[in-house]
């Protein structure tokens, strides 16, 4: 048992490593909220993303005797679900990191008073309106936590790059917050 | 961190909650495929790891039932200590404080490796803040305790709590690198 496998998941790895089918079941009820809403965000195409998360948990089911805790069994699932949604943006050459931009911050303005709920439904569509490339960048850094180093790493550009994304990516989330949902931060 | 980035953290669990998810026709999908990918094909029996032949492992299993009474006897002794003030998940469910007692030791292990209490928390402002926000995130996890319908709803946020708890802690070690590699460097070029 490493740091980051509680006996609990690591008795379920188990068992889904022996094929029982009821145990894969559960670790499927676990993830794939989190993982369907992963690949919506990156690939935002509701079927795709389906596509994305069953080959997601193929590969989960097939190379589980591969994890060896060094990582949260969550982050190893995502990190398949991010590569997947990789390789298919890739194919379909939606992988490009562009720079035009219009840099201006929003004014703040006095917030309308709505729910958080709403404001999430609402943040989840402006990030699905955003380029792929400072999206991608954005759902990495900031909604799944991983450093500007290793998205670099993960995506192949260099971790300026990465950086210029991110600020590009929360400005533009802003300007279509506030521009088309009327919300401002 | 700015105001919108701030709120997305704090209702960080919601955004996995905006989209339908078609769980029963994809898990069916799935199900379809492990069939018939080889080497992924189910179980003839569904494991059992509770399935001991008594009478050739009589010895195993007495040794086995001590060992559940010594345990048991240090759970009790210890979720009382590793719940939060005020609300105690054994109230909810031993299982569930025996699962948070776990993970606090695995932050607690983290915590000493990288001394924590003995860090400039100026240095690291950032993560130290970090670290912060996402305590005040926990605390009304668990005022909302109380309305969460499903056990694994509830071990399931606090998995994510701690998860992302150890990999701040990971950040903050990777700052500690950094910051004395920078240091390190700077009294090379004044020696």
């Amino acid at each position: 048992m490493t740091p980051f496998i509680t006996a609990k998941e690591e008795k379920l790895v188990k068992a889904c490593l022996n094929k029982d089918r009821q145990a894969q079941r559960q670790l499927y009820n676990q993830y794939v909220r989190a993982m369907y809403h992963l690949a919506m965000r990156m690939v935002t195409d509701a079927s795709k993303a389906e596509d994305i998360v069953q080959e997601s948990f193929i590969k989960v089911f097939q190379y589980l005797n591969n994890y060896k805790g060094d990582a949260t069994l969550g982050a190893w699932i995502k990190r398949i679900t991010i590569n997947t949604c990789l390789s298919h943006l890739r194919k379909a050459e939606r992988l490009v990191f562009t720079d035009n931009f219009n840099e201006q911050i929003p004014a703040r303005e006095s917030q309308v008073k709505t729910s958080s709920k709403n404001q999430l439904n609402k943040i989840h569509a402006a990030i699905k309106e955003l380029p792929t490339g400072s999206r991608t960048v954005l759902t990495l850094h900031l909604l799944e936590g991983y450093q500007h180093q290793e998205i670099s790493e993960i995506l192949g550009i260099t971790v300026s790059t990465s950086k210029t994304q991110y600020r590009r990516g929360r400005l533009l989330l802003q300007k279509i917050l506030k521009e088309k949902y009327k919300l401002t931060y | 961190m700015n105001p919108l980035e701030e709120f997305i953290l704090d209702k960080r669990d919601g955004l996995d909650r905006v989209e339908p998810t078609r769980e029963e026709e994809m898990w069916k999908k799935i199900e379809g495929q492990l069939s018939s990918v080889p080497g992924l094909k189910v179980a003839d029996k569904p494991s059992n790891p509770w399935q001991i032949s008594i009478g050739r492992n009589w010895l195993m299993l007495a040794a086995g039932l001590a060992l559940a009474i010594g345990v048991g006897l240090f759970w009790i002794n210890t979720t009382n200590t590793t719940s939060s003030p005020g609300i105690k998940l054994a109230d909810f469910s031993a299982e569930l404080a025996k699962e948070q007692a776990r993970y606090v030791a695995l932050v607690k292990a983290k915590e000493s490796e990288l001394e924590i209490d003995k860090l400039d928390r100026k240095v690291f402002h950032e993560v130290f803040q970090e670290l912060e926000t996402w305590e005040a995130i926990y605390q009304e996890y668990l005022k909302d305790l109380p309305t969460y319908q499903a056990k694994e709803e509830v071990v399931h946020t606090l998995s994510k709590y701690y998860e992302r708890k150890i990999r701040i802690l990971e950040r903050l070690s990777r700052e500690m690198e950094k910051h004395y590699q920078q240091e390190k460097r700077k009294n090379e070029k004044r020696i």
